[in-house]
C-alpha cells in the first residue's frame, strides 16, 4: 500500500500515456478506415482491390508482428521515431483495417434506392457519400468502433514489447524498483492492481458496445 | 538505406531456424485451440442451462478476460503468481492464458449459437415429450453448434494470432525466433518479411481448414438459417470484429 501511494504519481502516468495512445490511434484510424472503407466500394478495381489488400493484410498479420515491422523498419528506411510513435502508427494500421471493414459492411447494408434517389437529385458521387450514405452508416458502425476501442485499449499493452512507456511499463518498472531497493516482490499484487485498472476502463466499453448492438437489432 | 541489396539467400539459410519457431507457434495454438473449445462448450452449457453458482462464476470469468489485456495475463501467470508459490515454466504460461482467453470468447460464441436456436424448435421438442436433457443433445447442441461454430473459427485464428504474444516471456517460437535473428544478424527487412509471410499462410491456412469444417457441419443448411439472430447485419458486423485481435 505504502509502495503504491509512492508510486502513485509514476503510476498515473502510465495510465495517461496509454489512454493518450488508445485515442491518437483511434483519431488517426478512423480518418484512414473510412477512407479506405469508402475506396473498397469504389468502382474502379484497381482502388477497390488495393483497399481490400490492405485490409486483409493488417486483419491477417498478428499485431506484434504489424508493431515489429514498423518499429524495424522505420529506422533502416532512415526515418527516426520513438517507440511511442512506431506503436501509433502500427496500432493505426491494425485499428483502421478493422474500421474500413465495418465501414464496408455497413455502407453495403444501406438500401441501393437511397444512392439512386441521392444521384437522381443531382448529388455527385462524393456528395452522396457525404451528405446521405455515410451518416446512415455511421450510426451502425458505432457499436463495432467502440467495441474495437476498448480492443484497442487492450492492445497498446502490446508496445511494452518495443519499449513504449505505457501502463504496464510502469507497473513492470515498480515492481522492479521496489524488488532492488527493498527485495522481496510485489508483482502479484501489482499485476492484480494493472488488470483492475484496465477493467475498469474497458468493461464500459463493452457494456456500452454491447447496449447499442442489441439496440440496432 | 542502410542497404540496398535484399537478401534471398539468407531467408533460404534461416529457414530451418524459423521452422523451429513455427513448430512451437503451431504446438502452442493448437492445444490453446482444443483448451478453448473445451471451455467454451462446457462454459456456455453451464451458462444456457442456468446451472445455479457456476453460470455466475463463468460469466464473471468471461467479462475479466474480455476487458483485460492478454499480455497482462501473461505477465501475471508468469511473474505474478510465482510470489504466492505457483511457478509454471514459460510454453506452459503460454498454453494455459492462450487457452484461457480464448475460452472466455469460444463461450460467448458459443452461447450466441445456442441463443439463436429459435425457441419454437425448443417447445415443439418439449411439446413431443422430450425430456430437458433430450432437448439439449437433440435440438441445441447439434443446430446450435453449427451456428457458431464460424464465431468460433474466428476466436481460434486469434488465438494463432496471439500465441505471437508469448515472445515477451521469452518462449521460441517465430517472433522470437525472428527477433533473436535479427538481434545478430540485422537483416531486418528479410526477417520480417518471411515471418509475415508465414503467419499470412498459417493464418490463412487455419481460416481455410476452418471453413471446409463448416461447410462440413452446415449440411443442412436450411435448418440452420431458420434459427434467429443469425444473418442481421449487426451480428454479421460483430462476427467480422471478433476477428480483430
Amino acid at each position: 500500500m505504502e509502495v503504491l501511494l509512492k508510486n502513485s504519481h509514476f503510476l498515473l502516468e502510465g495510465v495517461i500515456n496509454t489512454l493518450l495512445l488508445s485515442i491518437s490511434c483511434l483519431c488517426i484510424a478512423l480518418i484512414i478506415g473510412i477512407g479506405v472503407g469508402v475506396l473498397q466500394m469504389a468502382k474502379n478495381r484497381l482502388v477497390s482491390s488495393i483497399a481490400r489488400g490492405y485490409a486483409e493484410l493488417f486483419r491477417g498479420l498478428p499485431i506484434v508482428i504489424t508493431l515489429f515491422i514498423v518499429f524495424f523498419m522505420l529506422p533502416e528506411a532512415g526515418i527516426y521515431v520513438n517507440s511511442y510513435i512506431s506503436a501509433m502508427i502500427a496500432l493505426s494500421v491494425w485499428s483502421s483495417s478493422n474500421i474500413s471493414v465495418a465501414v464496408r459492411g455497413a455502407i453495403q447494408s444501406i438500401p441501393p434506392t437511397q444512392f439512386e434517389a441521392a444521384h437522381s437529385l443531382g448529388l455527385s458521387s462524393v456528395q452522396t457519400m457525404r451528405y446521405v450514405i455515410l451518416p446512415q452508416a455511421f450510426r451502425r458502425m458505432l457499436p463495432s468502433i467502440i467495441g474495437l476501442l476498448s480492443n484497442l485499449v487492450q492492445s497498446t499493452t502490446l508496445s511494452v514489447l518495443i519499449g513504449n512507456l505505457d501502463f504496464l511499463k510502469s507497473a513492470q518498472l515498480v515492481i522492479e524498483r521496489v524488488e532492488i531497493m527493498q527485495g522481496g516482490s510485489i508483482a502479484f499484487q501489482i499485476y492484480v492492481l494493472v488488470l483492475l485498472v484496465y477493467f475498469v476502463i474497458c468493461y464500459p466499453l463493452s457494456m456500452w458496445a454491447k447496449r447499442l448492438e442489441r439496440s440496432y437489432r | 538505406m542502410s542497404r540496398l541489396s535484399f537478401d534471398f539467400g539468407y531467408i533460404i539459410q534461416t529457414l530451418p531456424v524459423l521452422m523451429v519457431g513455427l513448430k512451437m507457434t503451431v504446438f502452442i495454438s493448437v492445444l490453446a485451440i482444443l483448451f478453448s473449445l473445451l471451455i467454451g462448450l462446457s462454459g456456455a452449457a453451464a451458462r444456457t442451462l442456468k446451472v445455479p453458482v457456476v453460470s455466475r462464476i463463468v460469466a464473471v470469468y468471461v467479462d475479466i478476460i474480455r476487458n483485460t489485456p492478454l499480455l497482462v495475463h501473461v505477465f501475471f501467470v508468469y511473474f505474478g503468481l510465482p510470489i504466492i508459490g505457483i511457478k509454471l515454466d514459460a510454453v506452459t504460461v503460454g498454453i494455459v492464458t492462450l487457452s484461457l482467453w480464448g475460452g472466455a470468447f469460444a463461450v460467448e460464441n458459443f452461447r450466441g449459437g445456442t441463443d439463436a436456436v429459435s425457441k419454437s424448435l425448443i417447445e415443439s421438442g418439449e411439446s413431443l415429450g422430450l425430456s430437458r436433457w433430450q432437448v439439449v443433445r437433440h435440438i441445441i447442441v447439434p443446430l446450435g453448434f453449427r451456428i457458431s461454430f464460424p464465431a468460433f473459427s474466428n476466436t481460434a485464428v486469434s488465438v494463432i494470432k496471439n500465441s505471437a504474444y508469448m515472445t515477451g516471456i521469452g518462449v521460441v517460437e517465430l517472433t522470437f525466433v525472428a527477433v533473436d535473428r535479427m538481434a545478430y544478424d540485422f537483416k531486418t527487412y528479410e526477417m520480417l518479411l518471411a515471418i509475415a509471410v508465414i503467419y499470412l499462410a498459417l493464418i490463412w491456412g487455419a481460416s481455410y481448414l476452418f471453413s471446409r469444417i463448416e461447410r462440413r457441419l452446415d449440411f443442412n443448411k436450411k435448418t440452420v438459417k431458420g434459427g434467429k439472430g443469425r444473418g442481421g447485419f449487426v451480428e454479421k458486423l460483430a462476427l467480422s470484429f471478433r476477428r480483430g485481435n
